[in-house]
């Protein structure tokens, strides 16, 4: 069982570094600046995934548990038994505190595109460039 | 162009092989997750609900809920910092949009509409859920926000903004609600350094349980469900202050041109 669960550790971290590589190619080379957002946001997430699945671990037997105790412990021997079998919780806040960030970053990006288009009437990035020169 | 879009691509092509390569070096083409957990997340995992060690605990089910909002509540305090100030920074590039009422408006049809008057009350009343049990079971103050806001994204798109604006959702009251939920969490994060001033005893800020050298506590149980103590309230403050905040920006993202003409005449003169 644990080398099926290895198998498919190894394809979802290989999907994610491709994604990155994927959303990085959206971002340098379309014009379009609702697609380089897009690319932008996938970018993010393939990272956020990458990060929690640093804190995923394998069980000799049997998979491993969420970090949220099922029902109050009623015996310190009880908890001790969940710190065995449960994922590393840490990761998951840092990346809950990351998502909210970048939802943050992207909802003002939006603002500055729709104000972008509303004065050239397109969302071409070219158009501006080539109104500079 | 097209030569540079070659160089990017070949360029991107190297940088992904190089992670891979770099993550894979002797592990024997497959990654293995480790066996064990770090020091640092037992810790958190040991002593997130333990009651027979009460300087360390925070009594919250839910780890996760319990290390963003007390063991590192500041982080999550100036993050929420973050989104205000960038929910005032979309108000500023938008200033002068007037709310109009009474333009003409259709929505989709009776076959999309009749089911989302079903399922936009159950997607509030699983966001207000997941706010009031995000100590105790998976959830928490920001992803119940995020659901909540599903409710008013499909009233915009399904039906119209004149409907939103019909239900009393004025961007003013909900700049006010997000602004007054964000003192609460200030508020909540020094009330027993305050309780402490008055009656005279030792407290931190952001302090929650009992902890070293003080005896001030916020309340953990409630009749037979543990509380968690501030986690509960900062969970309902924060859902607040998101599904206020993100309705404010749905309603000013999908404001109508006859709205928006305003916005320029109101640039042009404080130019």
């Amino acid at each position: 069982m644990n080398e099926i669960l290895q198998a498919i550790f190894t394809i979802v971290i290989a999907v994610f570094i491709a994604n990155m590589g994927i959303a990085l190619y959206g971002v340098f080379s379309r014009p379009s600046l609702i697609k380089k957002t897009m690319s932008l946001v996938l970018f993010t997430d393939s990272i956020n995934m990458i990060a929690i699945s640093i804190g995923f671990r394998m069980l000799e037997k049997g998979y491993p548990k969420p970090p949220i105790l099922p029902r109050i412990p009623e015996t310190p021997a009880e908890l001790e038994h969940f710190t065995q079998v449960s994922v590393d919780p840490l990761l998951q806040a840092l990346v809950l505190t990351a998502i909210v960030i970048g939802f943050a970053i992207n909802m003002f990006i939006i603002g500055l595109v729709k104000m972008y288009y509303r004065h050239y009437g397109t969302t071409d990035i070219r158009v501006s460039l080539e109104e500079r020169i | 162009m097209r030569k540079k879009d070659i160089i990017i691509a070949i360029s991107l092509a190297i940088m992904v092989m190089a992670i891979s390569s770099a993550l894979y070096v002797g592990r024997f083409i497959v990654i293995t997750p480790p066996y064990k957990t770090r020091d640092l997340a037992k810790s958190f995992l040991k002593y997130s609900y333990n009651p027979w060690n009460e300087e360390l605990t925070s009594y919250a089910l839910n780890v996760v809920s319990a290390i963003i909002w007390d063991y590192r509540g500041l982080d999550t305090i100036l993050e929420t910092a973050v989104l205000y100030s960038a929910i005032i920074g979309i108000t500023t590039l938008f200033r002068g949009v007037i709310e109009i009422r009474g333009l003409r408006h259709r929505g989709l049809s009776f076959l999309v509409k009749m089911p989302s008057r079903i399922i936009i009350p159950l997607i509030i009343a699983v966001g207000i859920s997941l706010a009031m049990y995000g100590h105790l079971t998976p959830g928490g103050g920001f992803q119940a926000g995020a659901v909540a806001t599903v409710a008013p994204a499909l009233i915009i798109t399904i039906f119209s903004i004149e409907t939103l604006y019909a239900l009393k959702f004025r961007t003013r009251k909900l700049f006010l609600i997000r602004t007054i939920a964000f003192a609460g969490i200030l508020v909540i994060s020094i009330s027993l350094f305050l309780y402490s001033l008055v009656f005279l005893t030792n407290a931190y800020i952001l302090q929650n349980m009992i902890r070293e050298n003080s005896n001030a506590l916020m309340p953990h149980w409630f009749v037979d469900v543990p509380l968690a103590g501030s986690i509960f309230f900062y969970n309902i403050l924060e859902f607040l202050t998101v599904f206020a905040g993100l309705t404010y920006v749905f309603i000013i993202y999908s404001m109508r041109e006859r709205e928006v003409e305003s916005m320029w005449r109101e640039v042009e003169t404080y130019e």
